[in-house]
């Protein structure tokens, strides 16, 4: 029961602060139920960080009722609200949203399906049980960000790998954890299945609205029926943190250029989300920041107003202050990031980039070679850059412009990841590049879908 | 008069491809998405409903250990009732057994402390762990044990290849 109202709660009080931001439920559905969960669960997030700074026991007895005070602060009548401007989810008739709505749902079912499967197992296996859930029990543990912290990451025993990595998708399970009273085996994963759940709301609002309703059902069950990132993003891992987080900010974007309402406030709590939520993300929040900065100039050159659809100050400064918070920890608890050690030992980076063009035609070798169906997500990477050189007056036009760049610095940050990785390159390819390129999917699917609308008025929602 | 015909504007037919690019690459996935729907709905159509539904974190646990179980129960009777650490005894194919991942995490904060990664085993180690006269496990993978002194220890649990023994303390 107490596992419940953990995550009702961060729910009900994310449903309210959603509505602070003008969002409608009745007008966007879909893309309000996305919100209302990240808000939610970030703020509790968030709580349980200020409680282990400040060395606050972790107890239930007073997470619990906090979150029913905030939950029932937000929902309480606001001062004055700026009102907002209608705002429907699809412009398509009758017929064509009913057909998106009912593809929303079958891909909502087939998710839950799906989680039910994953938790038949507990979780023992793979980077859930190696790197996520270690570092959420070692905070229950520790229950502060001191050095006991430091003592259970590296007790003898203890299988902990990467314990460097931020702090999202730990602190979500710590979330079940506090609730229960104890650490457990199985359903910490509920607050990153639901984050996922989020993640298919927001590709279904976004993709209503941005191609034909038919082609948005094809294509939204096309991309969460991947059934590579499927699995991982269904298990406790946070590369579907990361991609929840890039795609809320490309859309949050989107949104702003559009002049539509809350622009601003969800790109800024989707590069917090990434940030937070693996060192990828830190890579989406300098991508975003120098599309945003490539926008100003360009703006600037052609002596028009400003094309940066927000100040990048506001958008970034939560993620600056996760990157902080992050920095600060790793430093107090003398923790490193294994692939910037492996980099900066003696003469390593020079063999790398002596090396440079072997590695680099392995990643592209990967990429190309014939996969037993399991990663059909690659499509969309090899479409990316063709349609950027096909249509380049779309894909860098006012409206897609930030969202090109972005996409284009993030995707050749995750290559040369994999090509000056110090790790064996082959190993490393194997067990995290399809895992890892998956992350903009669902990204990428948006920006070829909105491509596709651009040059063809007939596919634009209807 | 004649009819001239329109000349297209100019980049339609590369807008044309560039649309067809994005289309292909957005429907293709499709062929994939099936085949994990269908694979999905046959679990839908096969999977015990009445346990994933209902089932406890133990009972899944127990499902997923199988075999080790057994060993799992020990460890954490003996733990529980104050008893000493677990050692675990490294050799270096158990050093990549899942089985012992899955233990360990399963156990946590419980620690397997490792023992030793040499396939022999340390003529030393055991007497010096008796001399302290307390009560531990060792799990170990096949029968290294024995070469020590079989008089020393009690296997208390096996399952999956691997045994887990009670260390008997020094009287």
């Amino acid at each position: 029961m107490f596992v419940a109202l953990a995550l009702l709660l961060p729910c009900l009080l994310g449903a309210g602060l959603a509505r602070r931001l003008r969002l409608r439920f009745r007008d966007e559905s879909m893309l309000f139920a996305a919100t209302a969960i990240v808000l939610g669960f970030t703020a509790s997030a968030i709580i349980l960080a200020a409680a282990l700074l400040a060395g606050i026991p972790l107890h239930r007895a007073w997470l619990l009722p906090l979150l029913s005070i905030l939950a029932l602060a937000a929902w309480l009548p606001p001062g004055r609200i700026p009102d907002s401007v209608p705002c429907q989810a699809s412009i398509a008739p009758r017929q064509g949203r009913m057909l998106h709505a009912a593809a929303s749902a079958v891909a909502v079912a087939l998710l839950a399906v799906q989680c039910a499967r994953i938790d038949l197992d507990p979780v023992v296996h793979g980077d859930e049980s190696t790197i996520w859930a270690p570092k959420a029990r070692a905070l229950l543990v520790a229950g502060h960000f001191g050095h006991r912290l430091h003592e259970e990451l590296h007790a003898e025993g203890v299988v902990a790998a990467h314990r460097d990595y931020p702090l999202a998708n730990p602190l979500l399970q710590l979330l079940v954890f506090v609730a229960e009273g104890r650490s457990t085996r199985v359903v910490n994963r509920l607050p990153l299945q639901l984050m996922t759940l989020a993640l298919v709301l927001l590709l279904a609002a976004a993709l209503g609205r941005a191609i034909h309703p038919a082609l948005a059902a094809a294509v939204l069950l096309a991309t969460v029926l991947d059934r590579h990132a499927l699995h991982f993003a269904t298990l406790a891992y946070a590369d579907a943190l990361v991609s929840l987080g890039l795609f809320l900010a490309l859309v949050g974007l989107h949104r702003e250029t559009e002049r539509r309402p809350a622009g601003t406030a969800l790109a800024a709590l989707g590069l917090l989300v990434a940030t937070a939520a693996k060192n990828e993300g830190a890579l989406v929040a300098v991508a975003v920041s120098l599309a945003l900065l490539a926008a100003r100039l360009t703006g600037l050159r052609s002596r028009r107003a400003p094309e940066s659809p927000a100040p990048p100050l506001r958008l970034l400064l939560p993620a600056l202050a996760v990157l902080a918070l992050a920095w600060f920890l790793n430093h107090r608890l003398g923790l490193t990031n294994d692939l910037v050690d492996g980099l900066a030992s003696e003469g390593s980076l020079g063999r790398t980039l002596r090396d440079l063009p072997r590695r680099t035609t392995a990643v592209f070798a990967f990429l190309v070679r014939p996969w037993p169906g399991d990663w059909p997500s690659r499509t969309l990477l090899a479409a990316f850059p063709l349609l950027c050189l096909l249509a380049p007056r779309h894909a860098f036009g006012r409206v897609l412009r930030i969202q090109t760049l972005a996409l284009a610095l993030i995707l050749g940050g995750l290559l040369s990841v994999f090509i000056l990785t110090p790790r064996p390159q082959d190993w490393h390819l194997e067990t995290a590049a399809a895992r890892v390129f998956s992350q903009a999917a669902p990204a990428l699917a948006w920006w070829c879908a909105s491509m596709a609308a651009a040059l063809a008025p007939r596919l634009a929602p209807r | 008069m004649d009819i001239v015909p329109a000349r297209p504007r100019r980049g339609f037919l590369r807008r044309r491809l560039a649309a067809a690019t994005a289309l292909i690459a957005l429907l293709l996935p499709l062929a994939s998405a099936f085949e994990t729907a269908r694979d999905l709905l046959r679990f839908v159509s096969s999977a015990d409903w009445s346990f994933a539904l209902t089932a406890s974190e133990d009972q899944r646990i127990r499902r997923r250990l199988g075999g080790l179980h057994g060993i799992y129960d020990a460890i954490r009777e003996h733990t529980a009732s104050g008893h000493g650490a677990v050692f675990c005894l490294f050799r270096p194919e158990m050093d990549r057994a899942a089985e012992y991942f899955h233990l360990a995490s399963l156990l946590h904060p419980v620690r397997l402390i490792p023992v030793l990664k040499t396939p022999a085993i340390h003529p030393d180690l055991f007497p010096a762990l008796r001399a302290e006269g307390k009560s531990f496990l060792v799990l170990e993978r096949d029968s290294g044990i024995a070469a020590v002194d079989p008089a020393w220890f009690e296997p208390v649990a096996t399952g999956a290849g691997f045994t887990l023994h009670r260390f008997r303390a020094a009287r």
